[in-house]
């Protein structure tokens, strides 16, 4: 009997169906510009593997925007439309138009946007897009601040953390903007929160969002070492700590009036997580106990909104 | 505009588009330049395969059990292991021990799973495989564990096996020492089956010495080995040693399992902390006698299995710890006790085993009608011989000894002492023996050599425990009550039913093997993890080292190495 | 008024109801727009028009110009044909869209409404709101009439779609865009004879053969591929001759990029960019019957620069007199400094004197007593370096 012969089943971490997707023949094709533990990378993976070929992509400046490629090259593997930084809706909008004036259904468009193109300079294109339904599907990949300009910060930068232009002694004092409740009140047909490390919740989750018509949207939690401070090989433990501390919470909304969480947070402490990062390394104690009440605050109002 | 390995040449503005825009793909560019780091995927060797002393390649097992793959799983065993009912049963199991699980819910019960698949492997009556003849003779002396494993080895390996015994039938001390309620004797004569159906022959009643030289054992064969156990007890070194009822412990066991029941007394005083000790206190024990055993050192320093201790402790035997006879005490001319005196524990010797010390003045007598002496072996006088041995044991080098044809494995060799190190050291001697008769070099054989599985032990503290929940062990039920097996000699412990043992297999965590869970090929950022024939491989011209799929995996199967800079 | 029709028709209607009338006959897939005065009305025209035919065209009704000219951008990216109206702040808003569309090579044609830029909010006529977008790449033409502005959106697809390069086509605040005049709207398939279907641009997004559109573009392409939308542009002044001989052929009207009038013998020449060209012909007329050489050529092609038309135009002109209804502030009148640097090149005896007058800013009626005033001005005077400002 020869022990190097012998074949076993592939025995996987994951549910068959996200073993199967992760399985499908790779789109993105390697050589990408991203950061060696870049969050965005394994989301972009999933994404066109659940969505396939027809699809074209719209990418306003953010981090993907250079990751793609610089000329002539694309990583990409479907068509991309880059466009200008506040444009993301507006373009997705457009190009939605253009296809279904020319008779083409069996495309999607899928808008993929950085926080600051979302929470800040395009929150009006989005918010106008929302509300007029239009059939897309946006991803905000949420890597907490400008970080394809360097590290600044946005209105998703989370209470506390630092940036360049919120340094070690003015932190950011203002809490992660609630990117879900905004979404909810446009009463659009799905909003959901993502992360790397629950892949069988982020599958499903762009499952559902591919076979939805009208205005979709993922917020994906992007942990990025480079611009946290972080060990590139804690891509995954980050994601994982931030769902498991409560401050990035697993959730659906549809038809922005029933929510849903979609994964309990297990009793890991704030403390861990912010010892990885070197962005949170100058909270006391003090601060530290102020953020775990706002994360608290905050739980406690999304528990409120799933009980309705 | 050319294109050359992917990268576009403009050749002049013409060949420019109007408009920005891609052309090609990023394939060309090799982003793997940008890494000093670089993973690789490289099985380890779990900890229960480190501790195994018969060398089963126990991860194997737990994934063909847990697909359901019975019966590959059985043959697997079979291939590398004479006796996985009987080792399933009498083991110390040190690979329990060691299991890494044993962090979250308790080790696995891997010698459960090992009783179950030999006890399967009788059900279905299975055969190793075993290359076809080659008609080169080879002639085993001693049908104890290690002499049976060096023939069914050698059966193995397509020679001819003949094994020669001085009993009347195969098994020594599985049969001779080992008690029926640890080792059922129907047990071991379905494992004892096997051996003939693979064709190996057997010569009882045939002394070495004696019977037959081994220059005459030589003369018909193309190598000898000697698996001869030891053979001569250790003495007390007292007065009174000498009498009747102070009797030799294996001697006393060979003599119960015959059937012919030597002991008349009442109270029985058993010298020694080994498992022979042991073997003899719990036989007498349930031939109802009052038995005690004193030992020089504690309970802790004991060289008998714990479980032994344990279950001996539940049925009644008694233990007197830190006490070493001085005297047999004889009165008109019966045995009637012994005298012993009191030890201390010093410093521990360079082997890390305290030292006892008498306390001066300590002396103290028992009572007791029969003594019985389990202080261990050496090589028998009637083998010694100053070319063979040396120090109370056979000499070899890589199984071989000063007489090239001829070879030694197991307790001989004086550094055994359990049925997994003669299964252990019988193959060694079977691959010394072909690499002797085929004029090669040696190796030692490895349970792990064919899935080129590296020497270094999967560590817990390097697994990923995120992908792991505590889950707790199924035991094995102890079937009777201390009360119930004092009663008689059958067996004690019970199997774990298949379902059980398919559970065990689904819990063990398969340390250091990689077995496709898909964290590394989801989460790498480059899609520079690919699945390749069933494996998984590193594209290194993409990765960049950012080591998440050294971090996330669960079991310790890749790893970090600097890269080789190209000069 | 709503029913396209196998014939011609004559219809009463002001600028910006012709604006619409051209884009819906240009079968415009995708509308992309935002209401501001003195837009509105195309916008409004536009979305009747369509809504009654439906299936015809998508209107999306964004929620800012930015937003506008965003959507028009991604829909022709995507190979549909597009249209948009804006004016002043929104063309403003807009500017970092229209550079996009410029270097994306996007036939996006656009009609602005030229009204004065805020502060000091005011909604009538200047030209510093399309002037002011005069680096971003776009072809700029400049109507007096609303059959011209009609015919030129129309024609402005035929250009765009050809030189793949945004097209804007603008008119005057209320005294063209409200004004309502008779104009001939072309039947549908006279329209169809001119405009073949969409041509689908080779550069837009294709699951088939999938690209990435506007990326990283570094110092070593950059600018050759910004040299082809200058060549580009530099072609629509010989294009355009075609487009308007066809667009005669089939209608009987023409307008030319340039339009002299009265200029061949002229010793004073007038030159004037939107409905001014229209109230300085009488002017002209006037001068003439005074016995004063007088000329005027209408810009009507401000991007590309018609420089070497011009200079062939004025070669050997004694004097030329530019009204500027604008102003490119710390720089002077935007036509006045165009035209002096294409004049540079004349060599010095056939150079005229120049004349450069800003008025009309912010709406201020441009009368015929204002342009009688600048003849004078211009007759009577030598020249200076700068533009005078009047009333």
């Amino acid at each position: 009997m020869n022990l190097e012969s012998i074949e076993f089943k592939p025995k996987s971490n994951y549910s068959e169906n996200t073993a199967r997707v992760s399985d499908e023949n790779e789109i993105l094709r390697q050589g990408h510009l991203a950061c060696p533990g870049c969050g965005v990378m394994p989301l972009m993976r999933l994404l066109l593997k659940v969505f396939g070929h027809q699809t074209i992509l719209v990418v306003p400046a953010c981090c993907y925007a250079v990751i793609d490629g610089p000329f002539p090259y694309s990583a990409s593997g479907v068509p991309v439309m880059h466009c200008a930084f506040e444009t993301a809706a507006s373009s997705a909008s457009g190009i939605r138009a253009a296809l279904d004036m020319r008779g083409i259904q069996d495309v999607q468009v899928v808008a993929f946007a950085g926080d600051g193109g979302t929470f800040d300079i395009g929150l009006q294109s989005l918010s106008a897009a929302a509300e007029r339904n239009e059939n897309f599907l946006y991803i905000c990949y949420d890597n907490e601040a400008y970080m394809n300009t360097g590290i600044q910060r946005s209105s998703a930068t989370p209470l506390g953390a630092w940036t360049t232009t919120t340094p070690d002694e003015t932190p950011k004092s203002e809490p992660k903007k609630n990117l879900g409740g905004i979404m909810a009140a446009h009463g659009i047909p799905y909003f959901a929160t993502a992360n790397l490390a629950y892949p069988d919740d982020l599958v499903s989750k762009l499952e559902k969002a591919k076979n939805i018509h009208g205005f979709r949207m993922i917020h994906y939690f992007c942990p990025c070492p480079t611009g946290w401070k972080a060990d590139s090989r804690h891509m995954v433990k980050l994601s994982r700590l931030a769902v498991q501390t409560g401050v990035f919470p697993l959730y659906e909304v549809v038809d922005g009036k029933k929510w849903t969480i979609t994964q309990q947070p297990k009793q890991a402490d704030l403390k861990d997580y912010f010892a990885i990062q070197g962005r949170f390394k100058h909270l006391g104690a003090e601060s530290t106990s102020r953020i775990r009440q706002k994360v608290e605050q905050e739980w406690n109002w999304l528990i409120k909104m799933s009980e309705l | 505009m050319k294109i050359d390995s992917g990268k576009i040449l403009f050749e002049s503005e013409d060949d420019l588009p109007p408009v920005a825009m891609s052309l090609a793909n990023t394939a060309w560019n090799q982003t793997g330049s940008w890494k000093y780091l670089e993973p690789y995927y490289q099985d380890l060797t779990p900890p229960c395969v480190a501790g195994c002393q018969a060398g089963n390649d126990i991860v194997t097992f737990m994934r063909l059990i847990e697909e359901g793959r019975l019966e590959e799983a059985a043959r697997g065993v079979l291939q590398n292991n004479p006796f996985p009912a009987s080792l399933g049963r009498v083991c110390p199991h040190p690979c329990e021990n060691v299991c890494n699980r044993k962090e979250m819910g308790g080790e696995i019960a891997i010698q459960s799973a090992e009783r179950f698949l030999g006890d399967y492997a009788i059900r279905q009556g299975l055969l190793p495989s075993c290359a076809p003849s080659n008609s080169k003779r080879v002639i085993v002396v001693g049908a104890g564990p290690a002499g049976l494993a060096a023939a069914y080895f050698l059966r193995i390996l397509g020679y001819d096996v003949t094994i020669i015994d001085s009993e009347d039938r195969p098994g020594g001390l599985l049969w001779s020492g080992i008690p029926p309620y640890r080792l059922p004797r129907k047990v071991l004569e379905h494992e004892i089956q096997r051996f003939h159906k693979m064709g190996i022959g057997f010569e009882f009643n045939t002394r070495l010495g004696e019977k037959t030289t081994l220059d005459e054992l030589r003369s018909r064969s193309a190598a000898v080995v000697l698996g001869i156990g030891l053979g001569r007890s250790r003495t007390l070194g007292v007065p009174g040693e000498d009498h009747p009822q102070v009797i030799d412990g294996i001697h006393l066991l060979k003599q119960l399992h015959l059937g012919k029941y030597p002991v008349t007394g009442g109270r029985v005083a058993v010298i020694g902390g080994g498992n022979t000790a042991l073997d003899c206190a719990r036989s007498l024990l349930r031939h109802g006698h009052d038995v005690t055993i004193y030992y020089r050192r504690s309970l802790n320093e004991m060289p008998a299995f714990d479980e032994e201790i344990k279950e001996a402790l539940e049925e009644g035997v008694k233990f007197e710890i830190l006490t070493l006879p001085t005297r047999v005490l004889i009165e008109d001319g019966k045995c009637t006790g012994l005298e012993l005196i009191r030890m201390t524990l010093l410093d521990k010797d360079d082997k890390g085993r305290a030292i006892p010390a008498r306390i001066e003045g300590s002396e103290f007598t028992v009572n007791a009608d029969l003594v019985v002496k389990a202080l261990g072996e050496t090589l028998a006088n009637d083998f010694a011989s100053p070319v063979l041995s040396e120090g109370g044991a056979v000499r070899t080098a890589e199984c071989q000894t000063a007489i090239p044809e001829v070879f030694a494995c197991g307790d001989c060799l004086g550094n055994g002492g359990t049925v997994a190190h003669a299964v252990r050291s019988g193959r060694e001697a079977a691959s010394a023996v072909d690499a002797f008769v085929q004029g090669i070099k040696f190796h030692v054989p490895d349970a792990l050599e064919q899935r080129k599985a590296s020497q270094e032990i999967a560590e817990f503290d390097q697994f990923n425990r995120n992908y792991f929940s505590v889950e707790y062990r199924a035991f094995s039920p102890v079937i009777r009550s201390p009360k119930e097996r004092k009663a008689d000699f059958s067996e004690i412990q019970g199997s774990l039913s298949e379902a059980r043992v398919l559970q065990e297999a689904a819990r063990c965590f398969k340390c250091g093997t990689c077995t496709q869970c898909d964290n590394c090929r989801i989460y790498c950022p480059d899609a520079a993890i690919v699945r390749q024939n069933g494996k998984y491989r590193v594209l290194d011209q993409y990765c960049k080292g950012c080591m998440v799929c050294v971090e996330e995996c669960p079991r310790s199967a890749i790893h970090l190495r600097k890269v080789e800079v190209q000069l | 008024m709503t029913q396209t029709a196998t014939i011609s028709q004559e219809q009463v209607i002001t600028g910006n109801q012709s604006a619409a009338w051209g884009a819906f006959l240009a079968r415009t897939q995708v509308v992309a727009a935002y209401p501001i005065t003195p837009q509105t009305s195309v916008i409004e025209t536009l979305a009747e028009l369509t809504s009654r035919s439906p299936g015809r065209c998508k209107f999306l009704n964004v929620e800012s110009e930015h937003s506008a000219m965003a959507a028009c951008v991604a829909a022709s990216t995507a190979g549909a044909r597009v249209f948009t109206a804006t004016s002043s702040q929104g063309l403003l808003l807009m500017h970092e869209m229209l550079h996009w569309a410029g270097g994306g090579r996007l036939p996006v044609v656009m009609v602005n409404v030229n009204r004065a830029t805020a502060p000091g909010w005011n909604i009538w006529s200047d030209q510093n709101d399309s002037l002011s977008q005069r680096d971003t790449g776009w072809v700029q033409l400049y109507c007096e009439s609303a059959q011209e502005v009609l015919d030129t959106v129309i024609q402005a697809y035929l250009l765009a779609e050809e030189l793949l390069v945004p097209t804007m086509v603008i008119q005057d605040a209320f005294v063209l865009s409200h004004t309502a005049e008779s104009v001939e709207i072309p039947s549908q398939e006279l329209v169809d004879q001119f405009l073949p279907e969409q041509r689908f641009a080779p550069f837009s997004l294709d699951v088939g053969n999938p690209s990435a559109f506007g990326g990283l573009l570094g110092m070593d392409q950059y600018q050759e591929v910004r040299k082809k939308l200058h060549e580009s542009l530099r072609a629509a002044m010989p294009l355009s001759a075609r487009i308007e001989s066809e667009w005669k052929s089939l209608t009987g009207r023409h307008y030319g990029m340039l339009e002299p009038y009265r200029c061949e013998d002229a010793d004073v020449v007038l030159m004037t960019m939107g409905t001014a060209s229209s109230t300085s012909r009488e002017v002209i007329d006037r001068l003439r019957n005074k016995g004063i050489n007088a000329g005027r050529i209408k810009v009507k092609m401000f991007r590309p620069f018609p420089a070497a038309e011009l200079r062939d135009l004025l070669r050997g002109k004694s004097k030329v007199v530019v009204l500027d209804r604008n102003c490119s502030y710390g720089s002077d009148g935007i036509l006045f400094t165009e035209l002096k640097s294409a004049l540079y090149h004349l060599p010095e005896k056939e150079k005229p004197e120049l004349y450069g007058f800003i008025a009309g800013l912010g709406g201020r009626d441009i009368t015929p007593v204002l342009i009688h005033s600048i003849m004078n001005e211009a007759l009577q005077n030598p020249p200076g370096t700068e533009s005078v400002w009047i009333k």
